[in-house]
């Protein structure tokens, strides 16, 4: 049975293949990387790390500042006003496409600006999208976990909104700022809902990916031998299944709970997580501090826990942002064709699946209300995993 | 003085026998990748075996209702065979496959579950090959433009869209998709599906959306592969001497960078297809077509186990084997390797 | 320098500086650096890794383009034309037929996927206008002046399946294949075996007396450069240090640095467990600015004077072609027996 190809332990990208010999090519390939000494960066071989190229410098000059600041107020505000004429004012004069394309433009707009204004105060090299995301990630965190305590609507009980009404649009200064679907539930109440499920099912799901993946990718690498054979078979059959298609059968025959939904998820990491953790392992238990372990006559398990898992986890927990984003789109793709969890409870899935069969045209809000809502929460956790990958990681992409 | 290389021998002296220790090598390889893939063929199938295993409660009365007079019942396991265990069913499953029966669908319209597949199968191929395909057409191009200046303006344009193609999930690309150019702007039409044998034309119609909304999923991951091989490989000293010897930019993305850094993107697409063919279903369920992914939700949703089984299995084994080729087809492509795989 | 007339200047670069601005900071990968190559005439530029050799003479070229973070100021007249002004477009119609360069590594300097005669094809076809089996017939004939034999049958191989000596050949043909007047050869050898090392630079000086090509060879190996060079630059942390005359810098090397490379060679006439003499200390940080003569944290010599301003290239005992920045050159100390120095 093919193990795991040795080119694990240099963290290739790839690693969605269950190539067995790519060990010869993604060799090949890496020493291609190693010698390319880039022959201009003499200046990184004395710096020890690559030169960034970078956009133009800017100077800092105080009046400079304020004109940034100025500038990209103006900007964020024309921005806005952008955005709001795409999505409430120009409700009937414009089509659809005029205005959803507005209405972007009014975001890029609006970024740019507040971009501008963040540079001009904090440093012309702040990573302005990643403080945004982390910023958008905790405010959704933080209204996901008080939302039953929040003054805001009914999220699931249609037997309590029977006066409310239906179909409502955004209007961000009534009861229903997000609008209302055809049950008359508020929009904002299921957004925050479905967060909570969403969220909590993808954490879940990773957690356990992490931890069920990184043990047996820590104990395969160590060990070797048959160990590693057997986690490499039930690795690969997994990894044998186009990946939507193993949720789709796991989702068909289990009944359809929160909980399935997280084991489900789970099952799809694993063996990402298991291939991170091995490879990692492998690079690690080459190192000096490992055999200083052993020489001293450490047991095997207090090798793999105290001195190999701190190390293997910083991978693992480096990736989890990004695995978090995978899950939480594959979460809503399994509600969107409904093998997920069933209405009226909202996800973000099933909320956006409320507009199909040419619902959307008639009230687009009922799906860009939860799209953007998503697109957000996947853009965010996305930025985030991408600079903790690359802060954290050698590098080479692995594909999640 | 005499500056002719005294060079030893190369390779080139005993080319013959060294050429058929080569090709015998080569055939063991096979020989081997071929056992492997069996194997990892049946652990598949069996794998998929057990998860249908998984449904909990009695099958029949979850397919049936419960409301079912008792004969009824008794029949229907009898008919799915749940009344032996697992290897005994998955034996006469195994079986049956491999002479080309997998079993009658229960659920109407029903049919033997070979004829469902077979002709849901090839409306997701040429879905999945078009979507590649305009994957393909798509990055390429900004990958080259990209990765010539890596960091420049173009580079974090390029890098920026990317992120938010990634993190846009397919069906909402596809919803806001069909509203544009669908409803608004009808360009293309709505639903269905035109077989090729009725029309190339309008098969290519119905099928342009949906293959867009297929490639959407798979430009991100292309993009990134290619730029991060082609910037590594515009780094080496040969695309360094090529430039100094005077060769104009878009020859040496083209002629210099782009073969050698191809063999990752091939192979990424490779798999890719592999793998999409089952994963077309959300493009299956937004536009209505009657291909192999929305076959197994339907068949998911209504519990017909026997078309469930063997849609999942099929795609798997497609998948598997896909993989195979791939990996097999690594030293034709990269001329050092040849030798190497020797 | 050695006296020649005036006309025969092939190539000026008057102060050239080039810094890399990155996000650790800005580094000066080279400080005012200036050179004369005259027709036929051989120079060597000799310093360790990080020096800047390499980043100066791609700064010459113009092929720090292509690297947003580069900034290159300085003069560099060739043949008459000033090259540093150059939009890219004209630049690539200097490289390849007036000057070739070839690099260090063999190995990553072949397109790996193209045959060997695939390669000749650009410069030929592009830069002389020759069709395709012209080009092959040109292809074979430069192979067989760089000494490759069979050299028909090469043009249809890989790079990998020659060896690295036969690999700089070609990449020789290739550089010389427009018959350039300059050629830039950037530690040509330092990949290759010894004994194919010698080959090479004699294939080198070789062709170069041939078609009276001008060479700029770059090394850290004072010995590839001791019978080669009619002139040498010696550079430290982005500063040409000494320039010479061959014979100078050997039998009468003024700056300390070059006088600590010259002792640390080893030699074979040295009795056995002879200590290697290794220049202590490291390059200095180019990210920081430098105070003073860049040597001197390492220098035994080195006193307040040379740690106050930068030193400046000023001619050693009066010879106006022989030029060292420093306060107390080799040339100052009361000779005690033998002469310093002892080339190879």
């Amino acid at each position: 049975m093919p193990p795991h190809s040795d080119d694990d332990a240099q963290g290739l990208r790839s690693a969605a293949t269950s190539a067995p010999e790519p060990g010869s090519r993604n060799e090949e390939l890496l020493l291609r990387a190693r010698d390319s000494a880039a022959p201009l960066e003499e200046a990184e071989a004395l710096l020890g790390e690559p030169v960034l190229p970078e956009g133009p410098r800017a100077h800092r000059s105080p009046r400079s500042r304020g004109l940034g600041i100025a500038v990209g107020l103006g900007l964020a505000l024309a921005g806005g006003v952008l955005v709001l004429l795409g999505t409430s004012v120009l409700r009937k004069e414009l089509v659809m496409a005029g205005r959803v394309g507005l209405s972007l433009l009014g975001v890029v707009v609006a970024y740019l600006g507040i971009a501008r204004v963040v540079r001009a105060i904090w440093g012309p090299r702040t990573d302005v999208a990643y403080y945004m995301a982390l910023v958008w990630i905790i405010v959704l965190v933080l209204a996901a976990l008080l939302a039953p305590v929040l003054p805001i609507g009914e999220a699931e009980n249609s037997s309590l909104t029977l006066t409310e009404p239906i179909n409502a649009r955004p209007e961000l200064w009534s009861d229903h700022p997000l609008g209302t679907n055809r049950l008359g539930l508020d929009l904002l109440a299921r957004v925050l809902y479905g967060a909570r499920t969403s969220l909590v099912v993808a954490l879940v799901a990773t957690l356990i990916g992490m931890v069920l993946g990184g043990t047996f990718g820590l104990i395969s690498g160590y060990l070797r031998g048959w160990t590693d054979s057997l986690v490499g078979i039930v690795t690969n059959v997994l990894l044998a299944f186009p990946p939507l298609v193993l949720l789709l059968a796991l989702a068909a025959v289990l009944p359809r709970t929160a909980r399935n939904q997280a084991l489900t998820l789970s099952i799809l990491v694993i063996p990402v997580n298991v291939r991170l953790a091995r490879a990692s392992t492998l690079a690690f238990s080459q190192r000096e501090f490992v055999l200083a372990a052993k020489a001293i006559g450490a047991k095997r398990r207090r090798i793999m826990v105290s001195e190999l898992l701190p190390n293997v986890l910083v991978p693992l927990l480096s990736y989890a942002f990004i695995v978090l984003a995978v899950l939480i789109v594959a979460e809503a793709s399994l509600s969107f064709l409904g093998l997920g969890i069933p209405q009226p409870a909202p996800t973000w899935g099933n909320m956006i699946a409320e507009g199909r069969n040419g619902v959307f045209e008639q009230y687009p809000h009922l799906v860009f209300v939860p799209a953007t809502a998503l697109f957000l929460t996947v853009l965010s956790f996305n930025l985030v995993g991408e600079r903790l990958r690359l802060r954290f990681t050698s590098g080479k992409q692995v594909e999640v | 003085m005499n500056v002719t290389a005294q060079e030893p021998a190369d390779a080139s002296v005993g080319a013959a026998p060294a050429r058929r220790r080569r090709r015998r090598g080569r055939y063991g390889l096979v020989a081997r990748r071929l056992g492997e893939l069996v194997v990892v063929l049946v652990l598949v199938t069996f794998a998929t075996a057990m998860i249908i295993e998984l449904l909990p409660g009695n099958a029949a009365v979850t397919i049936l209702g419960d409301s079912q007079p008792p004969e009824a019942y008794a029949e229907l396991e009898r008919e799915l065979g749940l009344d032996q265990n697992l290897f005994v069913r998955y034996g006469q499953w195994l079986g049956d496959a491999v002479q080309g029966d997998l079993g009658r669908s229960i659920i109407p319209p029903g049919g033997e579950v070979m004829d469902r597949i077979s002709s849901a199968l090839p409306v997701s191929v040429q879905l999945a090959v078009m979507g590649l395909v305009i994957a393909l057409g798509v990055s390429v191009p900004l990958a080259l433009w990209s990765a010539w200046r890596p960091g420049g303006r173009v580079d974090r344009i390029i890098t920026t869209l990317t992120f938010g193609l990634v993190s846009l999930p397919s069906f909402v690309a596809g919803m806001v998709l069909i509203l544009l150019f669908v409803r608004v702007w009808p360009i293309f039409p709505r639903a269905e599906w035109v077989r090729l044998s009725d029309g190339l034309g309008d098969n290519l119609m119905h099928a342009f959306l949906p293959a867009l909304v297929v490639a959407l999923g798979e430009i991100p991951v292309f993009l990134r592969v290619l730029r991060g091989d082609l910037v590594e490989t515009l780094q080496q000293d040969f695309v360094t001497a090529a430039r100094a010897r005077g060769m104009a930019p878009a020859r040496v993305l083209v002629s210099e960078a782009l073969r050698p850094s191809s063999l990752s993107l091939v192979t990424v697409a490779g798999v890719s297809l592999g793998r999409l063919i089952g994963s077309t279903v959300i493009a299956e369920t937004l536009f209505g077509l009657p291909g192999i992914g929305s076959l197994i939700v339907s068949s998911a949703l209504s519990k017909d186990l026997a078309l469930l089984q063997g849609a999942v299995v099929t795609v798997a084994v497609i998948y598997v084997l896909v993989n195979a080729a791939v990996d097999l087809s690594y030293s034709r492509l990269d001329p050092r390797l040849r030798r190497a795989s020797a | 320098m050695s006296p020649a007339t005036e006309g025969d200047v092939l190539l000026q670069v008057d102060d050239l500086r080039t810094t890399f601005h990155t996000a650790g900071g800005d580094v000066a990968a080279v400080s005012g650096v200036s050179l004369t190559v005259r027709r036929g005439q051989t120079v060597g530029i000799v310093g360790e890794s990080g020096s800047g050799k390499s980043v100066f003479v791609r700064s010459v070229m113009g092929l720090t383009g292509l690297t947003p973070t580069a900034e290159v100021t300085g003069r560099v007249m060739f043949d008459g034309r000033e090259l540093s002004g150059l939009r890219p477009k004209e630049l690539r119609s200097v490289w390849g037929p007036e000057i070739g360069m070839i690099f260090q590594d063999p190995m990553t300097s072949l397109n790996p996927v193209k045959k060997i005669g695939a390669h000749f094809a650009q410069p030929l076809r592009q830069h002389l206008g020759l069709s395709r089996k012209d080009a092959r017939t040109r292809a074979a004939e430069l192979l067989a002046e760089v000494g490759i034999p069979e050299p028909v049958r090469r043009l249809d191989q890989y790079p990998h399946e020659l060896s690295g000596g036969m690999r700089q050949r070609v990449c020789i043909a290739l550089a010389l294949a427009c018959r350039p007047k300059l050629l830039i050869a950037d530690e040509p050898t330092t990949a290759l075996d010894v004994t194919v090392q010698r080959q090479i630079l004699d294939l080198l000086a070789q062709v170069t007396a041939d078609t009276g090509m001008a060479t700029i060879i770059i090394t850290h190996d004072l010995g590839v450069v001791a019978r080669r060079a009619d002139d040498i630059v010696v550079m430290y942390a982005g500063r040409a240090v000494e320039t010479a005359p061959v014979g100078p810098v050997f039998r009468r090397t003024a700056h300390r640095y070059t006088e600590a490379l010259l002792a640390s060679v080893p030699r074979v006439a040295n009795p056995p467990h002879t200590r290697l003499a290794a220049i202590p200390g490291t390059p200095p940080d180019l990210r920081r600015a430098i105070h003073g003569c860049a040597f001197a944290p390492r220098c035994a010599h080195a006193d307040d004077a040379c740690r106050g301003e930068r030193p400046l290239l000023v001619p050693v005992d009066g010879d106006e072609g022989h030029l060292a920045a420093c306060v107390h050159p080799a040339t100052d100390d009361v000779p005690v027996g033998t002469p310093t120095g002892g080339a190879s």
